[in-house]
């Protein structure tokens, strides 16, 4: 049994939280404990404080991680974005002693402190890791055998390597082996490692970050026969989720391709009702769930 | 007639503000190129150059690095981080870019109405008809964040009315 402090966020908990259920159903199965940070706050998302005063993101991500400090446990986020974020703030309070020792100034005010203890994990990570693929296999009441799938890891849990250095940068590993536990076919596609464009582009520059679904999207649909996405992060799936129905909307592509998050697919496969796990999008995606739930038994 | 951009007059303060404001790293640059190649937003619009943008800056152009659109289309994927040969944290260099932005108040909407819910709610983004879903997923309607907690809240107010935020009119300093 291992346990860890859950860090929600932001987009999970508001636009996902299908995806917020589907993590917390799977991850204790599994003998991974979650406890709640209780009054946490936006990672912050680097749009927002970070952008705008160093100081206020790295003492808002400080006091984020100080909640974990003080419970004593490492955190775990299912947010590609909380996790590169919070990841950002702490190496930068590590490594730079001025900046640690201001933001510590800060947090005095409200009886914290940054000590460094917590680390920042995420979910797919310490599925990987912690409950790892044989106990995966061994948990699942219907698999995903005879089910053709393309992979999104998102760019903020491969880069920089250096910080996170749980995978191969350029030859990532972790998340075909999530999906071979589930008995899945993980299909190869030249664009695998392309940004979805869903992060800072697509706030000022919609249009322009919707080319990169379409090639992305383009290459799993030429180049595959794959029946839909798997992603570990929440950006990318409304970013490709959204911007295929757009494409569609304005005839530059005419497939549909649904994509869900890790544990979604994991949830299912656990024999958990679609109706508590995967429940928001905008592509249909019925069909391929109903596919899932009446496939044979493990 | 072309613009001639005398070299010599270039502003030799910026890269200084820009090093203060988070981007020490600029001065690490090689001017290699490689992060471009490797940029996503380059790859689906010519304008977005960020080894263009830091050469502006070493320059001195203020107003060209006032007005350059790569720092806010920049989806921090870090491509460019894994790539560079004198591993520049262009993660740090790039918010350090859109502060510097900041200051000139170059500021999306998104950006303003972030602060603002972190202010108020202690989220970035919030959406009521997510709060219904939560209910419907058996999920409490909110998480258990700053947002049901005000003591919480009252600890990130006091933070953030502490920092360069207030002085630049962002926040109110109460």
């Amino acid at each position: 049994m291992v346990r860890y402090a859950f860090f929600l966020g932001c987009n999970i908990p508001f636009y996902h939280p299908d995806i917020e259920q589907s993590i917390r159903k799977t991850l204790p199965r599994l003998g991974i404990e979650l406890e709640d940070m209780r009054g946490y706050t936006c990672c912050p998302t680097p749009g927002t404080l970070p952008s705008l005063d160093e100081t206020a993101w790295l003492a808002v991500s400080a006091r984020n991680i100080s909640i974990a400090e003080e419970m004593g446990l490492h955190i775990v986020t299912g947010c590609n974005g909380c996790y590169a974020m919070l990841n950002h703030a702490r190496e930068a309070l590590l490594l730079e002693e001025e900046k640690r020792e201001r933001v510590n100034e800060l947090l005095k005010l409200v009886d914290r402190e940054f000590r460094g203890t917590s680390e920042i994990l995420h979910v797919t990570h310490v599925l990987h890791r912690d409950a790892g693929v044989d106990k995966i296999r061994n948990s699942l009441e219907r698999t995903l055998d005879g089910f053709r799938v393309a992979i999104q890891y998102g760019c903020h849990q491969l880069w920089p390597s250096e910080l996170y250095g749980h995978d191969d940068p350029l030859k990532p590993r972790s998340l075909r082996e999530l999906c071979e536990a589930l008995g899945a076919t993980v299909r190869d596609y030249s664009r695998l490692l392309l940004c979805c464009g869903g992060s800072g582009l697509r706030g000022v520059a919609q249009e322009k970050s919707y080319d990169l679904v379409k090639v992305k999207l383009d290459s799993v649909r030429e180049e595959t026969d794959a029946e839909m996405l798997i992603a570990p992060c929440v950006s990318c799936i409304t970013q490709l989720d959204a911007g295929q129905v757009a494409l569609r909307k304005t005839g530059r592509i005419d497939y549909s391709i649904p994509i869900l998050y890790y544990t979604q697919v994991l949830a299912l496969c656990m024999g958990i009702d679609p109706r508590e796990v995967a429940v928001v999008a905008e592509t249909p995606q019925d069909e391929i769930i109903k596919r899932i739930v009446g496939n044979k038994s493990a | 007639m072309a613009e001639t951009v005398k070299l010599t007059k270039g502003d030799r303060n910026l890269v200084k503000q820009i090093i203060e404001l988070g981007g020490k790293d600029i001065l690490k640059c090689l001017q290699c190129g490689k992060c471009t190649a490797a940029c996503p937003s380059a790859s689906v619009d010519a304008a977005y150059r960020f080894r263009r943008l830091t050469h502006m800056a070493e320059l001195g152009l203020r107003e060209r690095v006032i007005e350059d659109p790569y720092p806010w289309g920049c989806t921090l994927c870090n491509r460019c981080t894994e790539f560079c040969p004198k591993k520049v944290n262009t993660a740090s260099l790039i918010l350090a870019l859109r502060r510097f932005q900041a200051t000139e108040l170059a500021i999306p909407m998104l950006t303003l109405d972030g602060l603002m819910g972190i202010m108020k709610t202690g989220h970035g983004i919030i959406s009521e008809e997510g709060k219904k879903l939560r209910t419907r997923l058996g999920l409490p309607e909110n998480p258990p964040s700053a947002m049901t907690d005000p003591r919480a809240l009252e600890e990130v107010k006091k933070i953030l009315t502490r920092t360069r935020l207030v002085e630049m009119g962002l926040i109110s300093g109460k």
